[in-house]
């Protein structure tokens, strides 16, 4: 292996590592927080990655406010979603997960029908052009400042949780939801919180990565499948989890993409989580719950 | 007066039987004789995944049991030669015994865990056909299937033929289905799953129960597989994926999984709506997944218990009226 | 302080609480006895909002407080320790102990009655750091109580803080009740261990099936004979 292609593989790794990261830390906190088990989480994603399109691309927005745009419109209907058809299948895993397949259905064929089936390309912002060289090998910049962001949002995020006041409140209310309220904290508003943060970041990752890849109505079935493994890979509810897992996924793709094709990177992820299921059942970090 | 009108669900049972044997006679619509016969398979996918939830496990994975029936069955024939109705077994052994190996090591991991679990499962195994191309064709898949071999000089080819080995693996799988539900081991399952440590402590050998049913499932999953093959002639991993095994867990949840007519409610109206709708004119069938979820989210908003908990509500309610007005009759004279 | 009128709850269809009336005074312990099923629980959930009542009046300090949620339940000053302890398993004592001045702006305040809570309860100070699931059930009995205090309520419900506790501990349980209380606090107290429960508090009200039998002061019901026979071992 080169340098060129080591470090272009590790880049890569830390890429999709990242964005996984980012859509599974939403879906851990939604399930810690409501117990429910949203299937339908990469579509915001795919939602981000038109909303920047739209914004941006068809419409010539500067790209930060294209951003900042799409990504507090799928938050808002993040919101939306969860007051109107989760709220009542709070702590009930099942009958929500089946809802989350109903909205994932509707949300993909009504991009679908809006859109069409086609890949619509997101061109790079001058900003994040060109490229840059280290020591040898060449990186695009755009690969390295969307890292950037995604590790100072996930880095934020931690901060948020571990030490604000909402945050204090979103880990309470993922613990106990009845000692919760009567703490004074409104589940009711921790868990549109939650929802919201989630459906941000998610979207936030399409955004981010529509430049990189296409953007098309079925682009966030992978990446939501592979949040899904990622949080039981590293343990539901489990922040620190979370990001191993994240890392670990991204490393398997970035690194086995190259020399062996995706087909088998994804085996590999995939036989990873079912020996690691084995022996930890409850995924690396989580524990059971009493 | 009430019970000349009572209809036991054996009778019902009957007149279905008798009206799917009769049907081919009766119209010889070669797209219905084909949509019934897909039906067929939906039906016994579903109710395996029915069994398997009984125990309080979630498989998103029957689409690959169904491909493992299909591929061995396949296999066997083109390129060994062997009979196919005795592929046909082989092919539910070979799902059961996958299901069994894979059940022994994976049924110890519970709930979203094993949904995930079972997903990345479905997804491996198609993988697997994928990359494998020498042996399952790649993503090509294997075509020019056969027909089933000849029995007593009866050829099988026709699609009158098909609907009729689905009908009877559908009597067959729906006859083990009732015998499980109204035994012992029925009793253990839901046990299970309502008390996973009660029914430890009282000695009932979780895991062992656990892989019984998701042997029995996979079986008639992979002989499903294994008429599909024939069906279509043609198989491909496409045929077997993620979204497949997920649709008959939809299915099922919407005819509802508590009743074992569940599976075959949820998949007959879910398969017949787009057939109905295709009657329209400049119909765009894009839109169906969008009437699909909103069937979903509406089903599960207003009757979690599935229509078939939505039927017995009503039915029961009707009785609650009408012994109601019995009484009053009863006083009034 | 605390009036209830005609309280009526039910739970589907059953009803667990018909017509309870109770008066609570300020500065008071009440107590709350009664079999397992009475309704102890069902009460004190249902004055803090976790539960809605069917029919009846909830009144504190002159405001109605029935059907109000229980955050602003708790910002009006009564606080709940509930039953089963109900600690945050995986937040650590020092947050568990945040978590109970959620709705708390005043800075100075909290912190004076965090160093009131350690010094009732020193343990917990040793323990700051660790996870509350680490913690033995005695202990954890504290966090929640302090966690409680924590929001500076002028009304406490503690339901049942002795279970599951040793001999020695459920004696504690009760200085540590009656201590709160010196400092102002009103406290209703439902307890399995009667003999206790009398001992501390000053009134207390018998609840059988629901509805409320008998009340009276802590001496007339340690007298009476239907309380001794059924509650105090004879
Ligand atoms: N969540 C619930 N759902 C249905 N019924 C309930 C529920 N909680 C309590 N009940 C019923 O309400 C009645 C009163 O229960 P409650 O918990 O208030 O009793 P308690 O006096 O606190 O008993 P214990 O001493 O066992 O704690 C009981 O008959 C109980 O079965
Ligand atoms: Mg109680």
């Amino acid at each position: 292996m080169t340098l060129q292609m080591f470090v272009q593989s590790l880049i890569n790794s830390i890429l999709s590592g990242g964005v996984l990261i980012l859509i599974a830390m939403g879906l851990t906190i939604i399930l810690g927080i409501m117990k429910v088990v949203n299937f339908a989480h990469g579509e915001f994603y795919m939602l981000g990655g038109f909303g920047i399109w739209w914004f941006f691309a068809e419409h010539g927005l500067n790209f930060v406010l294209a951003l900042i745009l799409s990504v507090t419109l799928v938050g808002i209907l993040g919101v939306a979603i969860e007051r109107g058809l989760f709220k009542p299948f709070r702590e009930n895993a099942f009958p929500s997960l089946i809802i989350s397949c109903g909205i994932l259905l509707v949300f993909r064929a009504a991009t679908q029908l809006s859109f069409g089936l086609v890949d619509h390309a997101v061109p790079t912002p001058e900003a994040f052009k060109g490229m840059i060289q280290v020591s040898g090998a060449f990186l695009s910049k755009e690969r390295l400042i969307v890292i950037c962001i995604t590790l100072a949002l996930i880095i934020g995020l931690y901060v948020f949780i571990k030490f604000t006041k909402a945050g204090l409140a979103m880990r309470a209310v993922s613990d106990n939801p009845a000692a919760a309220s009567l703490q004074g904290m409104s589940v009711d508003r921790i868990s549109s919180l939650a929802f919201f943060i989630g459906s941000v970041l998610a979207a936030t990752a399409g955004c981010l990565t529509g430049p990189i890849f296409y953007v098309s109505p079925t682009m966030g079935a992978e990446p939501g499948l592979m949040a899904f493994v990622v949080i039981v890979l590293g343990g539901i509810g489990s922040i620190t989890g979370t990001v191993i897992a994240g890392l670990i996924i991204g490393f398997i793709e970035g690194f086995g993409a190259i020399p062996f094709g995706t087909n088998y990177a994804t085996v590999m992820v995939y036989v990873v989580l079912l020996i690691t299921l084995i022996f930890k059942p409850m995924g690396l970090l989580g524990h059971a719950e009493k | 007066m009430l019970k000349n009108r009572r209809l036991t669900p054996n009778m019902v049972l009957l007149v279905i039987a008798i009206l799917l044997i009769l049907f081919p006679m009766l119209s010889g619509n070669k797209y219905y004789l084909r949509t019934i016969t897909t039906l067929a398979i939906a039906i016994v996918l579903t109710s395996g995944f029915r069994l398997i939830a009984l125990t309080g496990q979630l498989s998103i994975a029957q689409a690959a049991f169904m491909g493992v029936g299909a591929y061995c069955s396949t296999l066997l024939i083109m390129n060994l030669g062997w009979n196919s109705w005795i592929c046909f077994f082989l092919a539910g052994f070979a799902a059961a015994l996958t299901a069994g190996i894979v059940g022994f090591i994976t049924l110890r991991i519970k709930e979203i865990y094993f949904a995930i679990a079972t997903l990345a499962l479905n997804e491996l195994f198609r993988l697997i056909w994928v990359e494998w191309d020498t042996l399952f064709g790649g993503p090509a898949g294997i075509v020019n299937i056969p027909s089933p071999d000849p029995i007593l000089g009866i050829h099988f080819g026709s699609v009158v033929s098909f609907y009729y080995i689905a009908v009877l693996l559908l009597f067959s799988a729906t006859a083990m289905m009732l015998r499980i539900e109204r035994s012992r081991i029925g009793l253990i399952f839901s046990s299970i799953r309502e008390f996973d440590t009660l029914a430890a402590s009282l000695g009932v050998n979780l895991i062992w129960e656990k892989v019984k049913a998701f042997m029995i499932a996979c079986f008639f999953a992979g002989m499903a597989g294994a008429l599909y093959a024939h069906l279509q002639h043609f198989i491909s991993p496409v045929d077997f994926t993620l979204m497949d095994s997920v649709m008959f867990l939809l299915y099922g949840v919407i005819g509802g999984l508590e009743s074992v007519w569940g599976p075959a409610v949820g998949c007959t109206v879910m398969i017949f709506i787009p057939v109905g709708l295709r009657l329209i004119p400049n119909y765009n069938p894009v839109i169906e997944p969008i009437i699909f979820g909103g069937i979903l989210i509406l089903v599960m908003r207003f009757c979690p218990g599935g229509l078939v908990g939505l039927f017995q509500k009503l039915v029961s309610d009707l009785k609650k009226t009408e012994s109601q007005k019995g009484e009053q009759e009863h006083a009034a004279a | 302080m605390l009036k209830i009128r005609d309280l009526q709850v039910d739970y589907g269809g059953i009803k667990a609480l018909k017509k309870v009336c109770m008066d609570i005074h300020k500065g008071e312990i009440v107590t709350l006895i009664g079999a397992n099923g009475a309704g102890k629980t069902t009460t004190l959930r249902t004055v803090s909002g976790l539960k809605k009542p069917f029919k009846g009046e909830i009144w504190f300090n002159d405001m109605r407080i029935d059907g109000l949620s229980p955050q602003r339940i708790v910002k009006l000053g009564i606080g709940h320790v509930p039953e089963g302890r109900h600690v945050f398993k995986n937040l650590t004592v020092l947050e568990n102990l945040k978590t109970g001045c959620y709705l708390r702006r005043d800075k100075e305040g909290i912190k004076r009655d965090m160093e009131g809570v350690f010094e009732h309860f020193p343990r917990l100070r040793e323990r700051i750091r660790q996870k509350a699931e680490s913690l033995s059930g005695g202990e954890q009995q504290m966090l929640a109580i302090a966690r409680a205090l924590m929001a500076g309520p002028t009304m406490l419900l503690l339901d049942e803080p002795s279970l599951g506790l040793a001999p020695v501990l459920v004696w504690e349980v009760g200085e540590i009740v009656a201590g709160i209380n010196k400092r102002g606090v009103t406290a209703i107290l439902v307890e399995q261990n009667a003999q206790m429960a009398l001992s501390v508090a000053g009134r207390g009200y018998v609840l059988q099936s629901g509805g409320i039998v008998l009340e009276g002061t802590s001496e007339d019901l340690v007298k009476g004979e239907s309380v001794k026979k059924a509650y105090l071992g004879g």
